[in-house]
């Protein structure tokens, strides 16, 4: 009746998206494609940091399932923007979606790469804590 | 020093010794328990994926893998360990409600009347004990992620389709008026299979930006989750009536916002009807009665003698005005509430929406109740109840019928019953406990009885 979860299952999807999206970040660097599924969490990631940055809106620009909605999850992408000191991230993962035949594309990927395992190792470490003894 | 094919030999042991500690409870789980076809349902799935996991990191083990692969593989054991520890939450908690531990017949009346709702006629819920004492829904939506992750990367089967799972509390098993509060948990169901969240989640955020200029999404998630609160509500009111309302007073003890004269008491009720991580339970109930309005139950409680019943009427004519928040987002809370004023009608749209074409069963109720008070008062169960006149036709009353009568006699008939009792007594409260126990397991047994003479069972 009050709460449905306290166990912070966000983070865990949140890293399980995060995983899939530097797999498949790495299959993309030898196959030269984004799947769609890969340009849907791109596209995610790229609304929650245009809503944190300047107040944008999320949900309407979210995909169904998104991993980047609740504020938990919203919060562990901040906390990595700011870790990586990189102002210009949502731009440059954005640029993958829409320019794929930049000079800087493999530059822009491992940037991807970097900030979706950050975001993996971020969110998991949200979701182990969660289950810690409490102190 | 180890090689980092050995490290992850050990990573891949220690992976598969937890996951078969888990699934080792479904495998070896008591010859003498039985379970409802559901919870059998989700034990054979653990199983199956426990042994795709042992099998997968088998695979990949025997593979020659390059070093990036290697340190992929250890992320992928991190990452199932993760997964698995999920699973590990639900495994014990369904295994422990069998069915001498479940109200079982209950379970399936209101399984069966779910099922009426359009698009949700084949789903099934698993139902786990927890040992707080609340009622809980494990959102499929996010289960069904965490599970079919783990499934697709280790080549197991899917999560069980239209499988829902919902938690009550361990000491509730025979409990029948308690046990009203299912139908909540059934609507956060709903709630989680429709991707409701994102539809109010949006709408809230169009509020937000209408009155402050800007998305907030701390605040939207507050609101989108009092809107599912609220929604999970109505949708218990719609599914089985005022049953669930009088559950929600028992429940919280909400009766002590009156005074002497059963009226409402404001100085009682102070810290009562703010907003905070919750909508507050007065805002709850005052948006339960809506629907009992909308549904034409209202004239028929309103005059059931109980004072949950002048709770629901005092809650009913609380206006939004009656209702505040602290400031907790260090914005006007006059504002915020206004946006969350302005998504409660849409909250009871899509609850139209959603039950469009679900048959209200309040004029069956009401044309059994007094036969169904009949039978209770005099110690008969009150599953098959004489048509009228002499013939031998029999009706047999719904499941949302008998738990609304039901309901009503533990409040108002129940001395009916206790003086046909030789030697007990009214004002003996160990005598109500007695017989209002009785009351609840005549319930259950008509419950069982219609449910089997209706095929409700098949």
């Amino acid at each position: 009746m009050n709460g449905t979860q306290s166990d912070n299952t966000n983070s865990l999807s949140l890293a399980i998206d995060a995983r899939k999206a530097v797999k498949a970040l790495m299959v993309s660097e030898t196959s030269g494609v984004l799947d769609d599924q890969l340009r849907q969490v791109l596209a995610d990631a790229v609304a929650s940091l245009n809503a944190l940055n300047s107040g944008t809106p999320l949900y309407s620009n979210l995909s169904k399932a998104s991993s980047f909605e609740s504020y938990d999850q919203i919060r562990a992408v901040h906390e990595v923007q700011l870790a990586m000191f990189d102002g210009k991230l949502a731009e440059r993962l954005q640029l993958l979606l829409t320019d794929s035949a930049s000079e800087h594309v493999h530059e822009n990927k491992e940037d991807a790469i970097r900030f979706f395992t950050a975001i993996e190792n971020r969110a998991l470490q949200n979701y182990n804590q969660s289950f810690q003894f409490s102190r | 020093m180890a090689t980092l094919q050995d490290q992850l030999r050990q990573d891949a042991a220690s992976l598969q010794k937890f996951v078969t500690s888990v699934s080792d409870h479904c495998e070896r789980r008591s010859g003498t328990a039985a379970y409802l076809e559901p919870s059998e349902r989700l034990f054979s799935y653990i199983m199956k994926l426990a042994e795709s996991t042992r099998s997968y990191l088998t695979r990949s083990l025997d593979l020659q893998l390059d070093l990036q692969n290697l340190l992929g593989l250890r992320k992928d054991v991190r990452i199932l360990r993760a997964g698995w520890r999920f699973m590990h939450r639900f495994v014990k908690p369904a295994l422990d409600a069998d069915t001498l531990r479940l109200p079982s017949s209950l379970v399936l009346g209101l399984t069966a009347r779910f099922r009426e709702i359009p698009g949700f006629s084949d789903t099934e819920f698993v139902i786990c004990h927890t040992d707080e004492f609340n009622y809980l829904n494990i959102t499929l939506s996010k289960l069904k992620k965490q599970a079919n992750y783990i499934s697709e990367s280790v080549g197991g089967p899917p999560f069980p389709d239209k499988l829902g799972l919902i938690g009550i509390p361990y000491s509730q098993a025979s409990s029948i008026f308690m046990n009203c509060l299912i139908p909540h948990e059934m609507g956060h169901h709903v709630f989680g299979e429709l991707h409701l969240v994102r539809t109010f989640q949006i709408l809230i955020e169009k509020e937000l930006i209408g009155r402050l200029g800007e998305s907030k999404p701390q605040i939207v998630e507050c609101l989108a989750y009092w809107a599912e609160e609220i929604f999970c509500d109505l949708f218990a009111v719609r599914l089985v009536g005022f049953c669930f309302c009088l559950a929600f007073v028992e429940l919280y003890d909400v009766s002590m916002i009156l005074d002497e004269n059963s009226a409402y008491s404001p100085g009682r009720s102070v810290g009562l009807t703010e907003f905070t991580d919750y909508p507050p339970d007065l805002f709850r109930l005052r948006q339960q009665v809506s629907v009992l309005k909308q549904d034409r139950w209202w004239p028929h409680v309103e005059e059931i003698d109980s004072h949950y019943v002048r709770t629901l009427e005092a809650a009913g004519k609380l206006t939004e005005q009656d209702f505040k928040m602290p400031n907790l987002f260090n914005i006007d809370p006059g504002i915020i509430l206004a946006a969350f004023f302005a998504i409660v009608p849409k909250i009871s749209d899509k609850l139209d929406e959603i039950t469009e074409g679900l048959k209200i069963e309040t004029d069956e109720w009401q044309k059994n109740d007094q036969d169904i008070s009949l039978y209770l008062q005099n110690g008969i169960v009150p599953s098959s109840l004489r048509s009228g006149g002499l013939t031998d036709d029999f009706i047999h009353p719904k499941p949302v019928s008998l738990l609304n009568a039901s309901y009503k006699f533990y409040l108002q008939g129940l001395n009916l019953l206790i003086s046909n009792i030789d030697g007990a007594k009214v004002d003996n409260k160990e005598d109500r406990v007695k017989w209002a126990k009785k009351v609840e397991m005549w319930t259950a047994k008509a419950i069982e009885d219609v449910m089997l003479m209706t095929g409700g069972f098949s």
